[in-house]
């Protein structure tokens, strides 16, 4: 007990020592799991607002479509098949709205509530004669209220009101969009095309609509009609998930490379506490006791931040009705802290153990470990082979610090391939069946999610590229202090140290491109995406030299504060 | 003579109030060209302060230093290290050899540093350990050496530049009796080559070997001896036999 409390106030006294050191873990753990968060919340939130709309609006378990309307009799009529309500006529017919001209699919539909099928009015009210009433997420692109005046098939008439519906996909998930209007008006306008009849049907087993959908044409079932309404929320989830999985590694990186140079920093306290008699085990405890209580902290933070954040995403689109609380529930705060531990107890625990395993006159001796090959030929300029020397004895570190950049290489990569394909969806959601002007919801929606991942993974990266250039710098205290002292200036130091950072961090960002371009596109596959994932090879091109420039300045900036020291205290206390 | 290192009220204090240490406190110095001046006094008496200020390690709160008639005390960071590399030597009590370098790589460092040639630096640094008698440990990083080869690696790395100064710091202090009869024998070379030496050392028996003696108490100059040249054979080296 007496060692517990001993490790956990070293912790604790270690963590305000260093606030600044323990506010970048705490900011790298906790974009991680805000991201988790987010990702599980929409997750859960992905059908509600469907089964919310479904239940208000009546909705149907399939919906059948035809020419003929003795072909919907006797479909009414089929086995399976519970309840089925009069046909509503459906065509196409011009839509005009001010000056803008688009398609719409007109139903004609009784005044009285249907059935099956029962639009909900959102607002303004149901049907009259001359009036029309629009899907909400077709009007909201069109920017119609009630009382709005609307042409149709040439003919005036008054939005009387906004409706949802789960008979068909909101636009622009289906295109053109849905306007209802009475069955005896719809007789009067002109259609674009061949008019066709729609049958909601109320099924005796709604979880066989696919079955019954298969052995009927023209029948689609419910769950395809969900699955087209919420893509956007599992097109953010799958963004969200996949994001959380890059920002965890970057997040467990960042604690390894903390750890690492907080035990470089640390190697003489390692000794005076093993010297007093500390055993490995309490070392290592209270190095993993300081990082688990930030881990938790973390945890916390992100539960509440993504919680916060949860209604932008989880939100539906227009077309459904909102789904009301989102709160976190034992699942999502159990896989949340599991994650946050998870990843900072692995991170921790192999540079602890290695820490606290170091013997006590080594740890007081001499805090950088002494070289145990060369590794680097010599020839080279004298500040660059010493920087090289420096990171070929730090071989893990140089590797984490690659493997930092290989990922968010990828996954900025990834990001550019994502936003290419929605770039494409959203030209090739034009012609007479979209609204011009108006914004996809579905791809906004993605793109934003892609931002926010790709902001939260650049600051995780500039978080990796700094510690990795603290802790190398840290390690080269002296050296750079008696180069210094031999007549290197600060800025031949900083610029050797920099250039010997970017060679693994060259050949990593290298790597970071494919890499990138196949879990993209291993994504598109699991997704059943049709998406090409095409990059322009410019775009590839660019992002090698930008993401080494932000290298080399972030890491410019520790190494430089560092070979700015005072040369003397320097060489007389390391 | 226009000496080769002045300086004057030099002062360095740690610490306020009481607390306060003058580890240098209103010194005045003038080191002539070629003349061999041993600092001596006891532990944290300030000689290794005085050290890294006339060496441009460190900074002073006050005074003036004067190096081959340039005043350096105000210089830039960039302006001292330039300076460093072709003026001053160092030889420090912990070595402080760049551990990741050998030992021909350590004794290049400087020259490479200064804007030499590889191929000349390279050629200097062979002549140097040649000279140390380590040519045949060139290859070997510090770890695989002992502490006098250690420091006798240390003593080339400081006159690859040829520097007009050479600043030693307890040069024997973390050596044994057989390792540090080896570096007084190097330094009773280069004095009888007329280099400027300024050795800080608590070893009165070393000390007593060099041209003028100051002793040092709590940052001030307490006593300064000259004792002038003692001859040929007579130098640091032949302390070597009594240490």
């Amino acid at each position: 007990m007496g060692r517990l409390l001993l490790a956990f106030r070293l912790a604790w006294r270690d963590l305000r020592r260093h606030r600044a050191q323990a506010f970048w873990l705490l900011v790298a753990i906790a974009a991680t799991t805000t991201t988790l968060t987010l990702g599980l919340l929409v997750r859960n939130a992905a059908d509600a607002p469907w089964d919310r709309t479904r239940a208000a609006t009546a909705g149907p378990d399939a919906v059948a479509t035809a020419s003929d309307a003795r072909a919907l009799a006797a479909l009414a009529k089929a086995d399976g098949v519970a309840d089925a309500v009069r046909p509503f006529p459906t065509f196409a017919v011009r839509l005009g709205v001010r000056d803008v001209q688009v398609n719409a699919v007109v139903q004609g539909r009784d005044t009285a509530p249907s059935r099956i099928d029962r639009p909900y009015v959102t607002s303004g009210s149901w049907l009259r004669r001359g009036s029309v009433v629009v899907e909400r997420a077709f009007a909201e692109a069109l920017r119609v209220r009630p009382g709005d005046q609307v042409t149709a098939g040439g003919r005036r008439f008054t939005v009387a009101g906004i409706a949802v519906t789960t008979g068909r996909a909101p636009y622009p998930s289906s295109a053109p969009g849905l306007i209802w209007t009475t069955r005896a008006d719809a007789a009067r306008l002109p259609a674009l095309a061949q008019r066709r009849l729609t049958m909601p049907l109320r099924l005796e087993d709604p979880s066989a609509a696919p079955a019954f959908a298969a052995r009927h044409p023209g029948v689609t079932p419910w769950q395809a009609l969900s699955e087209y309404a919420t893509a956007e929320l599992r097109l953010a989830d799958n963004a969200l998930i996949t994001g959380s999985w890059a920002l965890a590694i970057l997040a467990g990186l960042c604690v390894a490379l903390l750890v690492g140079g907080r035990l470089a920093e640390q190697s003489r306290r390692v000794g005076l506490l093993k010297a007093a008699g500390a055993t490995p085990a309490v070392v290592a405890l209270a190095l993993l006791a300081e990082h688990l209580f930030i881990a938790v902290a973390a945890a916390v933070v992100g539960l509440l931040a993504g919680w916060a954040a949860s209604p932008l995403l989880t939100g539906p689109n227009a077309g459904l009705l909102a789904s009301g609380d989102t709160a976190p529930t034992f699942g999502v705060v159990a896989a949340v802290l599991l994650l946050a531990l998870g990843v900072t107890a692995t991170a921790t625990a192999f540079p602890a153990l290695r820490g606290a395993r170091v013997t006590t006159a080594q740890a007081l001796r001499d805090p950088v470990r002494p070289p145990r090959r060369l590794g680097v030929p010599s020839g080279l300029p004298v500040t660059l082979l010493l920087g090289l020397r420096i990171a070929a004895r730090r071989v893990r570190r140089t590797v984490l610090a690659a493997l930092s950049t290989a990922v968010t290489v990828a996954m900025i990569v990834a990001a550019l391939a994502m936003n290419r394909d929605v770039a494409r969806m959203d030209n090739r959601a034009t012609g007479p069946d979209f609204v011009p002007g108006a914004g996809n919801p579905v791809t906004e929606r993605v793109s934003q999610i892609v931002l926010v991942l790709a902001v939260a993974m650049l600051l995780l990266a500039a978080v990796n590229a700094v510690l990795t250039a603290w802790a190398t710098s840290l390690d080269t205290l002296r050296t750079s202090a008696l180069a210094r002292a031999l007549g290197a200036t600060p800025r031949q130091i900083t610029s050797g140290l920099v250039a010997a950072h970017m060679l693994p961090a060259a050949a990593a960002a290298a790597g970071g491109i494919p890499l990138g371009l196949a879990v993209y596109a291993a994504a598109r596959a699991v997704g059943h995406s049709s998406a090409s994932g095409h990059v322009p090879i410019l775009w590839l091109a660019a992002v090698l030299p930008t993401a080494l420039a932000a290298i080399a300045a972030l890491t410019a900036i520790p190494v430089r504060q560092a070979a700015t020291r005072p040369i003397a205290p320097t060489l007389t206390t390391t | 003579m226009e000496p080769i290192l002045r300086a004057q009220r030099l002062r360095k204090h740690y610490g306020t109030g009481t607390g306060l240490v003058r580890a240098v406190d209103d010194v005045d110095l003038d080191v002539a060209s070629g003349e061999a001046l041993a600092v001596v006094g006891p532990s944290g008496c300030g000689k290794s302060t005085l050290l890294h200020l006339l060496g441009m390690l460190d900074r002073p709160d006050g005074g003036e230093i004067w190096l081959g008639g340039e005043r350096i005390d105000r210089l830039s960071e960039t302006a001292a290290a330039r300076l460093r590399r072709r003026a001053v030597g160092f030889v420090f009590q912990a070595f402080h050899l760049v551990d990741e370098l050998t030992a021909r790589e350590n004794v290049e460092l400087p020259a490479l540093l200064a804007g030499a040639s590889p191929r000349a630096a390279r050629r200097r640094a062979a002549a140097l350990l040649d000279r140390v008698g380590l040519a045949h440990r060139a290859g070997h990083l510090p770890a695989q050496l002992s502490g006098g080869q250690r420091q006798r690696v240390a003593v080339a790395r400081a006159l690859v530049n040829d520097p007009g100064l050479l600043l030693a710091d307890e040069p024997t202090g973390n050596l044994d009796t057989a390792a540090a009869g080896e570096v007084l024998r190097l330094f009773d070379e280069l004095r009888a080559e007329g280099r400027t030496l300024l050795i800080v050392t608590h070893d009165s028996r070393i000390a007593a070997a060099a041209d003028r003696l100051i002793t040092m108490r709590d940052g001030v100059f307490v006593d300064q001896t000259v004792l002038g040249r003692t001859g040929h054979g007579t130098g640091l080296g032949a302390l070597s036999g009594l240490v």
